[in-house]
């Protein structure tokens, strides 16, 4: 299944993460992929790539999604979204993938 | 005063967007000099931005029956619908260091250029934050993307001085269910306008080129040499246009 979430302010870019979830034969909830689109701007945007590819195949549950997000952006030096609107992003995934998980397996 | 090499082109999307980004790399590689390129995309196309979802953005339906061809661009920023009789593209590419570090104001700086080509042309523009230029009732007629590498910056975007604002809606991607396709055409109708049509009177593409000109000119506060590419610059824009031409490109978001 597939789990997004976007932030959209006036006078900001939008950004939007979709995340591809699947369960395993140990019955955990698993990143499959990772979509990071939008009109927004990155000085980096190979780190954008990079950063799919390093979740790839995690633990969606265990993730820190505010943290990854948090991090991601200051890597890629994403502009053209403020700090607070990337902040509401990664909690808004971060609770999109707990409902999809439930207790750690696809809900 | 600084010098600029000004360049005044036409040609398909995957040529314009090979150049504009060999250019950049060449820059920040200290080999090409600061640019301003003025184009003109031959046959009207619509370019998306890096991180854009390619159906979420295009209406791949029309623009399939259209003829139009869709080129994914280096720069983020939004999609864009280039009229072959109605929009000039500029293209600046400078050093980093020579532009403000605050973004806003970065973008600030190069859309100057194009409020006062505006304005030459009796179109009362403003710039609009982040990156737009718009008419005094906020309509946007120009817009503008980024991409930043070795630490040069390129700065590309819209001079729409009679863009035929109909096809530009459709090609744009409708959502579905909340609204009908013709209430978002009519939407996207009413916020974007084109030079000539802020100015009352047609402004034809040698105005809008000229314009640019002495608008790029003025907020650069730069003498512009017309010149041509480096053999180098042409060559690796050859071995770039591959990607551009590559679905695997256009289909990075699909």
């Amino acid at each position: 299944m597939r789990v997004c979430s976007l932030v959209k302010r006036p006078s900001e870019k939008v950004i939007k993460i979709c995340i591809d979830l699947s369960v395993s034969r140990e019955g955990r909830c698993v990143v499959e992929g990772v979509q990071v689109t939008g009109d927004f701007f990155a000085e980096r945007p190979e780190r954008i790539d990079r950063f799919i590819e390093s979740v790839r195949g995690a633990d969606a549950a265990g993730v820190d999604w505010v943290r990854l997000i948090r991090e991601l952006a200051a890597d890629s030096r994403i502009y053209g979204v403020s700090d607070s609107s990337l902040e509401e992003l990664g909690a808004s995934v971060s609770k999109a993938v707990r409902k999809a998980c439930g207790g750690g397996t696809l809900a | 005063m600084r010098r600029i090499r000004l360049v005044i082109d036409e040609g398909p999307p995957h040529y314009q967007m090979a150049v504009d980004e060999a250019i950049l790399l060449l820059r920040g590689a200290g080999v090409s000099p600061d640019t301003l390129r003025l184009y003109v995309f031959n046959p009207s196309s619509v370019t998306i931005g890096y991180f854009q979802s390619l159906r979420e953005s295009v209406n791949l339906s029309y623009v399939k029956e259209a003829g139009i061809p869709v080129v994914r661009r280096v720069s983020g920023g939004g999609s864009v619908y280039h009229d072959s009789c109605g929009e000039v593209t500029y293209a600046v590419i400078l050093p980093a260091g020579d532009l403000p570090s605050d973004y806003v104001e970065s973008f600030k700086l190069i859309c100057e250029g194009v409020v006062r080509a505006a304005r030459k042309l009796g179109c009362n523009a403003r710039f609009a934050p982040l990156n737009d230029v718009v008419s005094a009732d906020g309509r946007k007629f120009s817009g503008s993307a980024q991409a930043r590498r070795l630490g040069a910056v390129l700065q590309h975007g819209t001079f729409m001085y009679a863009t035929d604002v109909e096809t530009l809606a459709r090609c744009l991607s409708v959502p579905k269910g909340k609204y009908s396709e013709s209430d978002v055409v009519n939407a996207i109708m009413r916020r974007v306008t084109t030079v000539s049509a802020c100015a009352g009177r047609p402004v034809s593409r040698g105005e809008a080129i000229q314009a640019l000109r002495e608008g790029f000119a003025e907020a650069l506060d730069a003498e512009l040499v017309e010149g041509r590419y480096l053999p180098a610059e042409l060559e690796l824009a050859k071995s770039l246009a591959w990607k551009y031409r590559s679905g695997e490109w256009l289909e990075l978001r699909p």
